[in-house]
């Protein structure tokens, strides 16, 4: 879900890194507000890991290829505006270091990933009974709303039809998003049991 | 029956050339090496003439270009992972290095850089904290 450079037109890479770059001083501002030596420690360890989880790559069908996200799950244990900081930060280090995902395209990126991530991370997070199946559930939402959204930004660029584009993406991310579902749901209940006991 | 099966021969001729000819080949992986198999590929040439491909099961587009120019290579695997590459023909190219970073690699200098940073800040940050408890 990694838009490369060259595959989005001006106004659609005017348009996402804007929002992108509006959410990204929004999070900044709201994290300030309560920043601490130890927050930033945990903050940098989700950053490590969502970039860790975003290079593993496996094979779905058609010889094509898919990775898992894990901002859902950050964002649920940190919260959504720290979950989208974590997740923006590895994505424009992809970006900068190994030119997964583009530079201009970045906005996109973090939109159709760190956005859908940490919005519905910040629901699960709500859950406190439920949390870890909530967080299950709405991680698999989370990736195959972002190859929806990314579908719209391919389709407003004029690269072929939204409906055919969405449904290909959802369909080649299902088997991601059911496994990113799974993890987090494992995780959370793990994180969950610790603080109980 | 041999007069049939010479005019036969000569109503449906084969002919074949064979010649050495200048082509350019890209191959494109993911970030971890896996080669992407069957992506749709456009070429487009430097006169707008445009062409549709597949990648191979290598992940690897072979094309001969015929006219001096820039070429614009777009591939895509439909999954919102692709790349744009546009080459300068002029009869050769310099062929490309293959990364030289391992998968492995590239994690551990990704999750140093970023444990690093966050780590300075952190420590940054504690330290201010508790200057503050030690003048309050």
């Amino acid at each position: 879900m990694h838009i490369p450079e060259g595959f989005l037109d001006i106004k659609t890479l005017a348009v996402t890194d804007g929002i992108g770059g509006i959410l990204l001083i929004l999070s900044a501002k709201k994290v300030e507000k309560d920043i601490s030596s130890e927050k930033v420690a945990k903050m940098g360890i989700a950053t490590a890991f969502v970039f860790a989880v975003n290079m593993f790559a496996f094979p779905v069908a058609g010889g094509t290829s898919a990775h898992l996200t894990g901002v859902v799950l950050i964002s649920a244990t940190l919260g959504g505006w720290e979950g989208f900081i974590c997740s923006s930060v590895a994505l424009f280090l992809q970006a900068i270091l190994f030119q997964h995902g583009g530079i201009l395209s970045l906005g996109a990126n973090i939109l159709n990933i760190s956005g859908w991530g940490a919005l519905l991370g910040s629901v699960a997070k709500r859950f406190k009974k439920f949390q870890p199946l909530a967080g299950g559930i709405l991680s698999f939402f989370a990736v195959i709303l972002g190859s929806i959204s990314c579908a719209g930004e391919l389709y407003l660029s004029g690269r072929g039809s939204f409906l055919r584009g969405a449904t290909g993406m959802a369909i080649g991310n299902f088997f991601p998003a059911v496994i990113d579902g799974v993890i987090t749901f494992f995780v959370l209940k793990f994180l969950k049991k610790r603080i109980e006991s | 029956m041999k007069v049939l099966l010479i005019f036969f021969l000569f109503t449906h001729g084969v002919e074949t050339y064979v010649e050495e000819v200048k082509g350019i080949s890209i191959t494109v992986q993911y970030a971890d090496g896996t080669p992407m198999a069957s992506a749709d590929v456009k070429i487009k040439s430097p006169s707008g003439k445009e062409n549709s491909e597949q990648t191979d099961d290598n992940g690897r587009i072979v094309f001969y270009p015929d006219e001096n120019g820039k070429w614009r290579i777009e591939i895509d695997d439909g999954l919102g992972h692709g790349a744009v590459k546009e080459i300068e023909w002029s009869g050769r190219i310099k062929s490309e290095e293959r990364g030289r970073m391992t998968q492995a690699q590239k994690i551990i200098t990704g999750t140093g850089i970023i444990l690093g940073i966050s780590g300075i800040i952190s420590y940054i940050l504690f330290i201010r904290e508790k200057r503050k408890g030690a003048h309050s």
